[in-house]
């Protein structure tokens, strides 16, 4: 494995362990989907750096594209439904959604 | 070189994108870190990924997140949560790092790229061609993005009742979307 | 029929939906009805052509019509104008079914992981915003909690590919194979699937990922938990595990996987235990099934694990049949909760007499996921507990059985407490609920017990979805491939 895709893995996985460590230890809605961004990046990255190791940069450049505009769809509606659950519930307090029982 | 830097500063801002206090501060921050994984990208000749990338992420993404963290601006929307397990992650990244540094090699085999799976069709051709169904997945992932969206903020009003006089409306008033004041 | 047939019939009807809005009109309702039920006949005729899905698909594609069919025909009914979940937007509703359709046709005929994921996504979203369709605290809670797990194991599955992409060279179904059988990979295949299992076992809801599934049923409007139980679930996880099995025939390679089908078995087997347990212990009836769910789907899942071509029909059987359990079960309840205001169990008695057909479709449904003879359910349990004992999971098997009794004992109890027996107050001037309401459990119980009666002439075309298991097995062992 040569040093940079070593330096590659290495940053995908603080990247997703920075990302999982949010979406753990926030109580704002808004800031665990930013965890949820992070995590994703590192998984572009990790996605990116799989094609360049096989030589397959076109596959792995189109995985990507698809990638990131399937996020932006996911993104978009996940901040959709917190607004509304800021609505509904009149907080974005992760610890206060404990209506259903259980 | 260059790249081990744009990596050190993608982690970087990420960080700070967790960690920051203000929230503004953090979408602010993971738009930097879209921008870094940008030029990471470019410099891995991915440069159509790149531009995707940079377009998407840290602009659609960061415009959207900006917008809704303004569209709940309100004296409870924002809580104080425990900074000090936040701070916490310096400690556990670092922790992360000295394993995968001394655990690197029995991790190793598993990562072993296939040696004759090269192909070098180019991007293009690549999504027109033997992926175009993902296309088609693209497609009906804005159609599903659209209806929900329209699900969430559509017209919550009640149709006109035709009943007679000392009748009660079914149901409750649907929520009502009002960031004034919560509810 | 091409595979994109199957995805662009709905999604496109899902565009011309909106348009057809007009207050009072039914249009919406009539044209989601019609496109599913051309689906329906078209994947019963034969399905996606070759080479762009195999037999496995096309039972997929039937059951995912049918079962979107019965919930579009019963929600046409169930919200009335007047209703505030959908009151403007009726034709939204509809076509988010449509969407999600669209989506799970999407999933069940591509041949690569990584369509499987952008697929995944569609039905996702479409989840989301049906179970948050009513914009009440319960609905966005349940739609919020599945949202972020959604989000993980997406993220899980779409690692795993990269993975896959960066020790196979591909990411389709065939380059899986083609690594697995080369034995000098192994750790790279290993590393792989554990990512796309581990994200595939959160999207099913198997313990101890299972945390999003009872709130989620629960506050979802009712047809659509009938969604979701049904066959969103069982697409979005379970098939792709069925897949995996299929695609790395984990009893031929037993040394090599072994480990990895011992972990499936056993999270499996506690699923079982933990969702029939969980289930006896609570009050709501939406919860109830929610577990009953986990636990079901603890059943294929133990089967698919063992991996044999046995167990694999197992496995396939039951996903269908507790497809049409599941659906009958949440419309069901839904008609109860119409009918009598409540959804709480220890309120309810003696709806039998003043509920007949509810309480009869209901029946069938309980015993038939209990695993009474001759219904459907039986044959699929007796499969997978013959395919157990005959891999050598005696234990397993045994726990099986076990679990099946368990079922049986809290189903009869719950059959008697709230249908039979005297009733109570609050069920005293109960109405059976409209026609409308009963057609698709009607249509779902009469299959049951039809599958059940019949089963030695359902058993060949359910034996074709393994049987490209089985003539792999027999080519790979005879050498040649």
């Amino acid at each position: 494995m040569n040093p940079v895709m070593a330096a590659n893995l290495f940053c995908t996985a603080f990247l997703v362990f920075i990302g999982v460590y949010c979406m753990l230890v926030s109580r704002n809605l808004l800031r665990l989907l930013i965890g949820v961004e992070i995590v994703s990046k590192g998984v572009l990255l990790a996605l990116i750096t799989a094609g360049q190791a096989v030589g397959r940069m076109g596959a792995a450049q189109a995985f990507a594209i698809t990638a990131v505009a399937v996020e932006v769809v996911v993104v978009a509606v996940a901040l959709g439904l917190v607004v509304r659950a800021y609505g509904a519930h009149g907080s974005l307090d992760v610890w206060k959604l404990n209506n259903l029982r259980g | 070189m260059t790249h081990l830097l744009l990596l050190i500063i993608l982690a970087l801002f990420s960080m700070v994108a967790v960690m920051a206090k203000d929230l503004l501060r953090s979408a602010v921050a993971l738009g930097v870190a879209s921008v870094a994984l940008t030029l990471v990208f470019y410099e891995m000749s991915a440069p159509w990924a790149a531009l995707f990338e940079l377009s998407v992420c840290a602009g659609l993404i960061t415009v959207l997140f900006v917008s809704a963290i303004n569209l709940v601006r309100g004296s409870e929307a924002f809580l104080l949560e425990e900074r000090h397990r936040f701070w916490a992650l310096p400690c556990f990244l670092v922790a992360l790092g000295a394993g995968l540094w001394l655990f690197g090699d029995h991790v190793a085999p598993s990562l072993m790229p296939a040696g004759d799976a090269a192909d070098s069709t180019p991007v293009g051709s690549m999504l027109w061609g033997p992926r175009r169904f993902d296309l088609v997945g693209q497609i009906c992932m804005f159609l599903s993005g659209v209806l929900a969206i329209a699900a969430f903020f559509g017209p919550a009003k009640r149709p006109p009742l035709e009943k007679g006089p000392g009748s009660v409306s079914t149901g409750c008033t649907p929520a009502t979307f009002d960031y004034q004041e919560g509810k | 029929m091409n595979s994109l047939f199957f995805v662009l019939l709905p999604a496109l009807a899902a565009i011309v939906n909106p348009f057809l809005r007009r207050p009072g009109s039914r249009l919406a309702d009539v044209l989601t009805w019609l496109v599913l039920l051309v689906g329906l006949a078209a994947a019963g005729l034969g399905g996606p052509g070759p080479g762009q899905g195999d037999a496995l698909s096309a039972l997929m594609l039937a059951t995912i019509y049918l079962i979107s069919f019965l919930v579009a025909v019963f929600s046409a009914f169930y919200f009335g104008d007047e209703d505030p979940t959908v009151a403007g937007k009726r034709a939204s509703f509809f076509s988010l079914i449509l969407v999600c359709t669209a989506g799970m046709a999407g999933v069940v005929t591509t041949q690569d992981f990584f369509t499987l994921y952008v697929f995944l996504e569609v039905v996702a979203v479409s989840s989301f915003a049906m179970i948050a369709f009513s914009g009440d605290r319960a609905g966005t809670e349940g739609a919020v909690k599945y949202l972020f797990l959604s989000a993980v194991a997406s993220a899980l599955i779409l690692l795993g590919v990269a993975a896959l992409l960066l020790t196979s060279g591909g990411v389709s179904f065939a380059h899986l194979m083609e690594t697995a059988l080369d034995g000098t990979r192994r750790p790279g295949v290993l590393l792989s699937v554990s990512l796309l299992i581990c994200g595939f076992m959160v999207k099913s809801g198997l313990i101890p990922f299972h945390g999003w599934v009872p709130d989620a049923y629960e506050s979802a409007p009712a047809p659509v938990s009938a969604l979701l139980a049904g066959i969103v679930t069982k697409v979005a996880g379970v098939y792709a595990l069925i897949r995996i099995a299929m695609t790395l025939h984990l009893p031929l390679l037993g040394g090599d996987y072994s480990g990895l089908s011992a972990a499936l078995m056993f999270f499996g087997a506690v699923s079982i235990v933990v969702g029939a347990v969980a289930a006896m212990k609570q009050n709501d009836f939406k919860r109830i099934l929610a577990f009953s769910s986990i636990s079901q789907i603890g059943y294929i899942v133990l089967a698919v694990g063992l991996g044999s071509p046995l167990a694999l029909v197992g496995a396939v059987f039951h996903l269908f049949n507790h497809a049409t359990f599941k659906v009958t079960l949440f419309l069901n309840g839904a008609a109860i909760e119409r009918a009598t205001g409540t959804r709480d169990m220890s309120r309810l008695g003696g709806l039998g007499s003043r509920m007949p057909w509810t309480a009869g479709t209901s029946a069938v449904a309980f015993l038939s996921t209990a695993g009474l003879p001759p219904l459907s359910g039986f044959w699929s349990k007796l499969i997978i507990v013959v395919a157990l004992w005959q891999g050598g999971a005696y234990a397993y098997a045994t726990l099986a059985v076990l679990a099946s009794t368990l079922t049986l004992g809290y189903f009869l109890v719950l059959q008697r407490k709230v249908f039979f027996g005297q009733t109570v107050p609050l069920t005293e001037d109960v109405q059976e609920v409209e026609a409308g309401l009963l057609m698709p459990v009607v249509l779902a119980a009469a299959l049951m017990i039809l599958i059940g009666l019949y089963f030695p002439s359902v058993l060949e075309p359910l034996i074709e979805p393994s049987g490209s298991l089985a003539a792999l097995t027999s080519a790979v062992s005879g050498g040649t491939l």
